[in-house]
This record gives structure tokens, C-alpha cells and sequence, in this order.
């Protein structure tokens, strides 16, 4: 497929770079009201006025080019601009709003800044409301820009016939897909102005801190592009075929792997200044006015991929279905790239896969299954018997690691894992039995429950109440670990083990008769009823997911479901990812691990909720 | 409310509230500059002083101005679909030059704001210059689209679309010269006199506060020229509209029937049903006169037009009234202060004048309200003049009150704090007198 490159695709091109450098430049900004927004720690007010440093001199400066996307807009395609203006009347009002109130807003607030201080505490507590407004407000209107550019790539925004209000003028933005890619553009901003603020941060400390905060963000990122990625085969079918199958889907990938790579690695390694080679794929950076010696997006600045929001890479990481319909691995009827693009594929996408299992513990199949199969094109036996492989190689690369550093704590797997294990046998033995459909509508409930005080608990960086229980002590169910983070030991014991053994069981049983992996389960009643820390409790799951997968793996072997093309890199991508991640957990706080834990325990209790209702995501 | 008249309102707030913080971003850089030149040229520290606080409540201004810029930009396409669908890749082009001028006044002040101590002071004051240049000329290219709108040139229109575009064409429309010419005026005028009367208020107490004299006699160089200049250009303006758009004129005078030998109404009210002006001073053959400069010229009324193209006859009327109006008064009180300037008499020894600048101060704005009411306002039925009814631009979407009254409440929240703000700015300004400064 040639495209003709007419004067309609050259506008449209230079639309599109311009909403790149927005989401860039503009990006940055929004993102630093993020990071106001969370700004935590003891460096709190540094945090704060490091970010209104930063942006003060060019926020305004960045809005040229949203108002030049709308010229051309207007300009070049006059009748979808007045498409877009009816269907997208209600989200693109509220963005307004928001870039109202955070523009005024940071500009009130520095009006108060340092020099305005001496009116004392009431210009301190103005301030203070004006940064909030700030804050909120730039968190918003990123969510509002994806929305609408979400509802432009699905394809939805129909014309406004004689439908009702809703189906004209909501519908068409109010879309799972729409809410992905306003969650990525979020992502991504708070990515993007947190790798900014570790290039503008002059004191060490707060480069850390912003440091971790760009590493946090770059998993959200991961994560948000993978979940878009699968939303649009749903809501934006033709783009999602697009970035999958596309001739020059392989190349663009390839292109954003390696940027996101780079830029990880070079925040990994503190290598905050760009090297030449690294910057050949960013964009051209729009030179700081006020201080030229620091270029604004060189480096590790530069964006990971080509435009995360125009309408080709929203940075997903997918690549296109490997040619194995020979060895019946797939049954796809168009092959596109060879057998070595595929397997490095997976191999890269089980990495991240065995990163996010041995910190969560959960085995990394909850990722795996649904990447095999969307963008992967692989069947699902061999996906979920990829993913059983997975979860054993999550499990003995991670579990080693973590009896070693004593942060699983054998015992209370033990105790817990017979739990577990009676329950599923229980399960396997009423399936057919009970109608499944309320099972999973309770239990999505539950685990909505679940969530809820989860984030009721974020803050919590160890479990407050060390009081003995009887069946603690009777079964030695307690320990230390040495925390690198705090570093320093800390003794846990559990609590309520009637509770968790209960808790346990129930989950075996759900697991069971559902066909759901209880990793998270797990993790959750370690977390929530048992009172371990948070690390302990996702370490602790990564030995016991082991034991089960073990002894599920046999019957998939049988069945030939274990593929040799897919299992070889999995295992390999895994095996190295869950040495990382247990690498990278040790050195996290428990808040940090509940805090990515967070988004599985939602997308768990809505996919629970949704099959409850009788619609199935996978 | 019906939706089409929510529209509109929308659109008069939006434009209402942005064209105060426009006008700032336009003639206060010019302010600033004068003073920071100033302060190079003569070392008088005072001045410096007065560049920096005038930066600063520039900066203040002008993000407001800036954002509710980008909301003007979209509404043209969430209120007017249509509108934008036909005439979009017309005035497309004046829209992006605007694009790329507000794109270097945003850096330039950027630059000028934080680059005190980074850059020459040389260089700064380029800085500030280049953000002058490019405020007016920014403010400028949004006047010429909005001119296309009252005199539509630079396209053929068949069958409800526009064909043969000619962007450059349509930037040279008959209307461009007149209205830009008129409003960077304004922004001139308005700016310079509002300076001028907050400065005059505290010189009424403390006449020998150096800081206060210094912002006046800068803020009176902008401001009293182009004020003097302004019903000049106004001229022009009306001459302009007597020729392109007769039934405007005609609201804004009140003129119901045709006749030779028009006479120019001050005031009064205009009866739509009665077809007659009341109460208003009639200076005989006056209305020719100004408007084709032969006092028998035919001026035609009204009546002579389809009912259904008048526009609101009285609300443009009155606003054209008040402009006229406070407009003339700038003028006059701006020729004596330029007058007792030439004249190297000491102006705080005139209390008269203090408190005729001090009254003057709101009046600008009033008066660039006023103004475009009559343009906006007076070019109604149509959004675009004899070609397309701002009835068939409204967007279908229903409930158009609540986004009214949001973004009403949002700008009126605004409006209060950037007032707020300013005025703690004001209160905090410093009290040295001429004895100290020297």
C-alpha cells in the first residue's frame, strides 16, 4: 500500500506534529501539575516550587501549538472541524475549563510566590488554594484531551442525525477506549514532565525523587499503552488493526521500544545529560528560552516513540503476528513478519511480563494471556499454556531471590498454599453446580471492595497494629526482613490466620470453579486481612503461584499445549524480567507496590463485574 | 434561553472578557519597555522599578489573556460549526499568522520576565520590543478575520459554499484597514489612560511621590496620542460602514428614514415599532456630513431595509452612543495633558487634570466593549455580512444555556481575583518622593 501524499496528507501531517509538540512541550507542563498534585516526602515544598520554576516561563508559550492544530484544523478540513465541534461539544467545553483554571490558577499562585511570602500566613494559605486549583485541573484536562482524541480514533463521531442527546453527544466520547487513551495521555504526561524535572532538578535529592517518580510513571505508561492497545481492538477496530498488522507497524514498534528503553535506561542509570546516539529518535526540542543550557526534552527527555497521540503510535508496544501458522501455533491468514522479529518480541514483552509478576505476584499470566492472544494473534490454549509457564519461571527466578533476601516468608506460603489448594479441588468439584454468573458478580463486588480500601491504605507504609495472634504464635507465623528502602529490619507477624486460612480457601474455590488465576487474591488477603507488609505478602505470592502452576503444567504438557516457539522466549523474557523485578521490588516501599497493585485489583473486580453481566473482555 | 441566543451570549462573554486581557498584552509591553529604556538611558533606579511591576502585572494579564485566547479559538468551532465549516480555509490564514505571533510575544515574554539578570540588558530590551511588536501584530491579524466577517472578499460563493479561495485576498478585505487601525488604538488608548488613572489617584494625595510621576508620564506618552488619534480613525471607521454596511450605520445612528441632509442624533432612544428616534439631540445635516462629507448626501434609513436583515437597533445604537461618548472625553482630557506636557508644565500641580485621568480610567475599556458590541451586535442577522445568517451557523447541540453560564461564571470568578490581585499590587506600590529618588 502506497499512500499518496497530496496536499491534504501534508496538512494533516503538520497537524499531527504540531498536537505532538503540544502533547511534548505541553505534556510537560500538565504533568508538573500532576506531580504537584502528589507531590509527598519531606522535600515536599521543594518538589512544588521546582515545578513552578520549570514551567513558569513557557506554559503560555506551548499553547500556540493546540491553537495550531486547531487552524489547521479549521483550515484545512473545515467539515470535520465542524464535526468535531458538535459531537465533541460537551469534553472539549470541559477542556477549556480546565486549561482556564490551571493557567490562572499557577499564575495566581505565583503571584504569592518567593518575594510575595512577607504577607505571612494568609498568602501562604492563598497560595495554597490557587496550587490546588492548579493541580486538579492539570490532572484533568489531560483526561479530557485523550477522551477526545480517543473518540477520533474510534471512528465513532457520526453525524449528528436525528439520535438522541446521548447517542449523538455523548456516546460517541464515552467509550472504555476514549478512558484508555485519557489514561495514557495522563501517563504519559506525568512521565514526560517527571524525566523533565530530574533534568531541571539541581539538588541530588530532588532529582531522586523525581527520578523515581519518572520510573513509576514509565510502568504506568507500560501498563495504560498495552490496556489502550487492547481497548482500540474494541473501540477503535481500525486502528487497532492498524498498529497491529500495518506494514510499518514493525518498524514503528521497534522504534518505540527502543526510545522507552533508552529513556528507562538512562533514568535507571542516572544519566540525566543526552547522549548523541540516544537523542537520533526523540524529537527536536523546543529550546528552553530562559535557560539555553538546559534543552528541554534532550535525552532522557525525549518522548519514547514517534507521537503518543497522533493517530499512529499511541505508544503501544505491539508487534505484528509472527508467521507460525506453519507450525499451527496461530491461524491468523496474514503473516508478517519472520519467526526471529517474533520470538524477540515476546521475548522483550515476557521481560516486562516477569518484571511486573515478581513485584505483584502475580506470575506475570494476568499480562501474558491477554498480550498473546490480542496483539500476538496466538491461540489462547497456547497463550494460557505460556502463561502457566510463565508463572513457574516467575516463580523460581523471584521466590529464590526472595527466601534469599527473606522477604517470603515460607512458613505462612506453606500454611497458606494448603489453603488454597483444598479450596480448588472444593472448586473444580461444584463447577457446574453453582451458576457462575452471580460467583462473579459477588465477587467482583468483593473485590471492588477490595479496592476501595486498598486505597483507603495507600499511605500505609507498614502494618500499624502488631498484637499477637493465638494462631500466629501456635504456627510461628511471623518474621523479619531486611528493608533496603527503609533500610533497616522490620519484624511482621500475622494477624486474624483464622481469616486469611478462610480467605484462602475461598479463593482456591473461586479460582477453581472460575478458571481465574488467585495470585491477586492472594496478595490480598496477605495485604489486607493478614496484615503482612505489603512486599512480604507479593513476595510470599510469587513462592506459592510456583507450588499450583507446577502442578497444573503437567496436565497443559499433556495436552500439548506448551509450545516450544512460544514457551522458549517466554520462559528466557520471564526468567531475566523476574530477576529484575525482584531486584527493583527490594528497593521499593510497600506503598509504592500497593500502589501499582491498585490498577490489577480494579481491572480484576470490573472484568469480574462485566462477565457477571455477561460481557466477556477476553 | 433559546439556544441560538445562549450562543451569542456565550460568544459576547468570551470575546467581552478576552478583549480587556488582549488589549493589556498589546500596550503594556510598550509601557514596560518605555520605562526599562528609560531606566538605561538616565540610571534613574525608579524607573527600573516601575518596569518590573508593570512586567509583572503584564504576566498576570496576559496568562489570562492567553488562555482565554485558546477558549476563543475552539468556541468559534463548538458555537459555530458551520460557520467554521464554510469560512475555516478562508480565514484560515490570518488565524495562523496570529498563531506564530502570540507563539513569539508568549517566548519573548518569557524571556523578558525571567531573563533580568540571564541576558544584556541590551538584549532584554530587545526582548521587550520584539514582545511589543508581536503583541500588536497578533492582536492585528484577529481583527482582520474578524473584518472578513462585515466585508467578505476573497472567495465566489455557489450554492451555500465557497469556491476560488483566495486567503490573501480575503486578508485584504475593505473592512482590515479601518477596524485594526481603530482597535490597536484602543488597546493604546485604554491601556495607556487606565495606567494613567491608577498612577493619578495616589499623585492626588501624594503629588511628590516619584514612583506614581513616572508611571503617569510614561503611561500618558501611549496613551494621550493615541487617544487624541482615536476619532480620526473612528472617522474612518463610520466611513467605511456607511459604504459596506448601510443597515448597520443606520442602527448605530438611529436612522429610521431615508433622507438628504441627515442630521447626526446624540443620544435618544430608538422605537423599533414606532420606526422613529426619540429624545435625541438633532445637529442638522450632521450625519452626511460625517459619513460622506457632503451635507446633502442621501443617508439611507431603516425602513428602506427588509425587516428581517436589522439588527438589534437599540442596543447598538446606546453602545454606539457610550463609545462616542466616553471616547470624546479621553480625547479632550488627553489633549490638555498633552498640552500642559508640551508646555513642560508640572502636571501634579494640576488637580483638575489628576481627577479627570483618574475618572478617565475605566473608560477605554468601556468604551472597546461598546465598540465591539456595535461591530458584533450591529452586524447581526448575519455571521457572516449578506452571505450567511448567524441563525444557520449555531451548533445543533441542545442546552446551550449551561455552558453559558458556566464559562459566565467562570470569567466573572476570574475577573474578580485578577481585580483583587491588581489592586493589592497597586496598594503595595512604594512611597518614595522626588527628594529621595534624586
Amino acid at each position: 500500500m502506497t499512500a499518496d501524499l497530496g496536499p491534504a496528507e501534508l496538512v494533516a501531517g503538520c497537524a499531527l506534529l504540531a498536537l505532538t509538540a503540544y502533547v511534548l512541550l505541553g505534556g510537560a507542563d500538565f504533568g508538573g501539575g500532576i506531580w504537584d498534585l502528589l507531590a509527598a516526602g519531606p522535600r515536599k515544598k521543594q518538589q512544588r516550587a521546582l515545578i513552578a520554576e520549570a514551567i513558569g516561563p513557557i506554559w503560555e508559550a506551548n499553547h500556540v501549538w493546540l491553537i495550531l492544530v486547531v487552524v489547521l484544523l479549521f483550515t484545512g478540513f473545515p467539515a470535520a472541524f465542524a464535526r468535531l465541534g458538535i459531537t465533541l461539544h460537551i469534553p472539549l467545553s470541559l477542556m477549556l475549563i480546565g486549561i482556564v483554571l490551571r493557567g490562572s490558577a499557577f499564575t495566581f499562585r505565583s503571584h504569592y510566590g518567593p518575594g510575595h511570602g512577607q504577607e505571612g500566613g494568609e498568602g501562604g494559605r492563598t497560595s495554597q488554594h490557587w496550587g490546588r486549583i492548579f493541580a486538579i485541573a492539570s490532572a484533568g484536562t489531560p483526561l479530557l484531551l485523550g477522551l477526545c482524541v480517543g473518540a477520533l480514533a474510534s471512528g465513532a463521531l457520526t453525524a449528528p442525525g436525528h439520535a438522541g442527546f446521548t447517542a449523538t453527544f455523548v456516546a460517541p466520547w464515552l467509550t472504555p477506549f476514549g478512558l484508555g487513551v485519557g489514561v495514557l495521555t495522563l501517563a504519559l504526561f506525568a512521565f514526560l514532565a517527571a524525566v523533565y524535572l530530574t533534568v531541571e532538578a539541581s539538588e541530588l535529592a530532588l532529582r531522586e525523587d523525581f527520578r523515581r517518580r519518572a520510573l513509576g510513571a514509565a510502568v504506568a505508561v507500560f501498563v495504560a499503552a498495552f490496556g489502550t492497545l487492547g481497548l482500540a481492538h474494541l473501540g477503535a477496530p481500525l486502528m487497532g488493526r492498524a498498529l497491529t498488522t500495518a506494514p510499518w507497524a514493525p518498524a514503528l514498534h521497534a522504534a518505540t521500544a527502543v526510545a522507552a528503553v533508552t529513556a528507562i535506561w538512562a533514568l535507571w542509570r542516572r544519566r540525566y545529560r543526552a547522549d548523541p546516539v540516544g537523542l537520533g529518535a526523540g524529537p527536536v526540542p523546543l529550546p528552553d528560552p530562559a535557560r539555553p543550557d538546559h534543552p528541554r526534552g534532550g535525552g532522557p527527555a525525549h518522548h519514547p516513540g514517534p507521537g503518543p497521540l497522533g493517530p499512529r503510535g499511541r505508544g503501544a508496544r505491539a508487534f505484528p503476528v509472527a508467521d507460525l501458522s506453519s507450525s499451527g501455533v496461530q491461524a491468523r491468514a496474514d503473516p508478517v513478519v519472520s519467526l526471529t522479529v517474533f520470538s524477540v518480541a515476546v521475548l522483550f514483552t515476557s521481560l516486562g511480563a516477569g518484571v511486573v509478576g515478581a513485584i505483584l505476584g502475580l506470575g506475570g499470566g494476568i499480562l501474558l494471556v491477554p498480550i498473546l492472544t490480542i496483539f500476538y494473534g496466538v491461540d489462547l490454549h497456547y497463550a494460557m499454556g505460556a502463561s502457566i509457564i510463565s508463572v513457574i519461571a516467575t516463580s523460581s527466578g523471584a521466590a529464590a531471590s526472595y527466601l534469599r533476601t527473606g522477604l517470603s516468608n515460607l512458613r505462612v506460603g506453606l500454611f497458606l498454599v494448603v489453603a488454597t489448594i483444598t479450596g480448588a479441588l472444593t472448586g473444580a468439584f461444584l463447577a457446574g453446580v453453582v451458576p457462575t454468573r452471580w460467583l462473579e458478580l459477588i465477587l467482583g463486588l468483593a473485590l471492588s471492595y477490595s479496592a476501595f480500601t486498598t486505597i483507603r491504605q495507600l499511605g500505609d507504609e507498614l502494618p500499624r497494629d502488631l498484637s499477637a495472634d493465638g494462631l500466629a504464635i501456635r504456627f510461628g507465623l511471623e518474621g523479619t526482613y531486611h528493608d533496603l528502602r527503609l533500610d533497616r529490619e522490620i519484624p511482621y507477624r500475622a494477624r486474624n490466620v483464622a481469616g486469611g486460612f478462610v480467605a484462602m480457601y475461598g479463593a482456591g474455590v473461586l479460582s477453581g470453579m472460575l478458571g481465574i488465576g488467585s495470585g491477586a487474591l492472594k496478595v490480598l488477603a496477605m495485604d489486607y486481612l493478614m496484615r503482612l507488609p505489603m512486599k512480604v505478602s507479593t513476595a510470599t505470592s510469587n513462592f506459592m503461584i510456583g507450588l499450583t502452576a507446577a502442578a497444573s503444567a503437567g496436565i497443559y504438557f499433556s495436552r500439548g499445549d506448551i509450545h516450544v516457539l512460544i514457551v522458549a522466549p517466554v520462559a528466557v523474557g520471564v526468567l531475566a524480567g523476574a530477576y529484575l523485578g525482584t531486584t527493583v521490588m527490594a528497593r521499593m516501599r510497600n506503598t509504592t507496590v500497593r500502589k501499582l497493585f491498585l490498577p490489577i485489583v480494579v481491572y480484576l473486580a470490573l472484568s469480574m463485574i462485566l462477565r457477571g453481566l455477561g460481557i466477556h473482555l477476553l | 434561553m433559546p439556544d441560538l441566543l445562549a450562543a451569542r451570549s456565550q460568544m459576547a462573554v468570551s470575546l467581552g472578557f478576552h478583549i480587556l486581557f488582549a488589549m493589556v498584552g498589546i500596550a503594556m509591553p510598550v509601557l514596560m519597555v518605555v520605562a526599562e529604556r528609560r531606566w538605561q538611558r538616565t540610571g534613574d533606579h525608579v524607573y527600573l522599578d516601575l518596569a518590573h511591576r508593570w512586567a509583572k502585572g503584564t504576566a498576570i494579564l496576559f496568562a489570562v489573556g492567553a488562555v482565554s485566547g485558546t477558549v476563543l479559538s475552539f468556541e468559534l468551532g463548538l458555537l459555530w460549526p458551520a460557520f467554521m465549516e464554510r469560512a475555516g480555509a478562508i480565514i484560515g490564514m490570518p488565524f495562523s499568522l496570529e498563531g506564530f505571533a502570540f507563539f513569539t510575544e508568549a517566548v519573548f515574554l518569557g524571556v523578558y520576565l525571567y531573563g533580568w539578570e540571564r541576558i544584556s540588558p541590551r538584549a532584554h530590551l530587545a526582548a521587550g520590543c520584539a514582545v511589543a511588536v508581536s503583541g500588536m501584530l497578533s492582536g492585528v491579524f484577529v481583527v482582520i478575520a474578524n473584518a472578513w466577517m462585515n466585508a467578505p472578499t476573497g472567495f465566489r460563493w455557489v450554492d451555500g459554499r465557497p469556491v476560488d479561495v483566495d486567503p490573501i485576498a480575503a486578508m485584504m478585505n475593505p473592512a482590515a484597514f479601518p477596524q485594526v487601525l481603530h482597535m490597536t488604538l484602543a488597546a493604546y488608548a485604554a491601556t495607556g489612560l487606565v495606567v494613567a488613572g491608577i498612577h493619578a489617584l495616589p499623585l492626588l494625595r501624594q503629588p511628590r511621590n516619584a514612583f506614581h510621576r513616572r508611571a503617569l508620564s510614561v503611561a500618558l506618552l501611549i496613551g494621550a496620542p493615541a487617544a487624541l488619534l482615536q476619532p480620526v480613525s473612528g472617522d474612518l471607521s463610520a466611513r467605511f460602514v456607511a459604504h459596506w454596511q448601510p443597515v448597520k450605520l443606520a442602527a448605530m445612528e438611529g436612522h429610521f428614514k431615508t433622507e438628504r441632509g441627515a442630521p447626526l442624533r446624540i443620544g435618544g432612544w430608538p422605537d423599533e415599532a414606532a420606526g422613529e428616534t426619540r429624545y435625541a439631540i438633532e445637529i442638522p445635516y450632521g450625519l452626511s456630513l460625517l459619513a460622506f462629507k457632503d451635507p446633502t448626501a442621501e443617508v439611507k434609513g431603516l425602513l428602506d431595509f427588509p425587516r428581517q436583515d436589522w439588527p438589534p437597533v437599540a442596543v447598538v445604537h446606546v453602545a454606539f452612543q457610550v463609545m462616542v461618548g466616553l471616547g470624546s472625553y479621553m480625547a479632550l482630557v488627553s489633549a490638555a495633558a498633552l498640552w500642559l506636557m508640551w508646555r513642560r508644565r508640572e502636571l501634579t500641580r494640576h488637580r483638575w487634570l489628576l481627577r479627570a485621568l483618574v475618572l478617565a480610567a475605566p473608560m477605554g475599556f468601556i468604551c472597546a466593549e461598546a465598540g465591539w458590541i456595535v461591530t458584533e451586535v450591529g452586524r447581526q442577522p448575519w455571521i457572516i455580512h449578506g452571505i450567511m445568517r448567524t441563525a444557520e451557523a449555531v451548533t445543533p447541540m441542545p442546552g446551550l444555556v449551561v455552558p453559558f453560564l458556566v464559562f459566565t461564571g467562570l470569567y466573572a470568578g476570574l475577573g474578580v481575583v485578577v481585580a483583587w490581585l491588581l489592586h493589592q499590587q497597586v496598594l503595595r506600590s512604594p512611597e518614595a518622593t522626588e527628594e529621595d529618588a534624586a
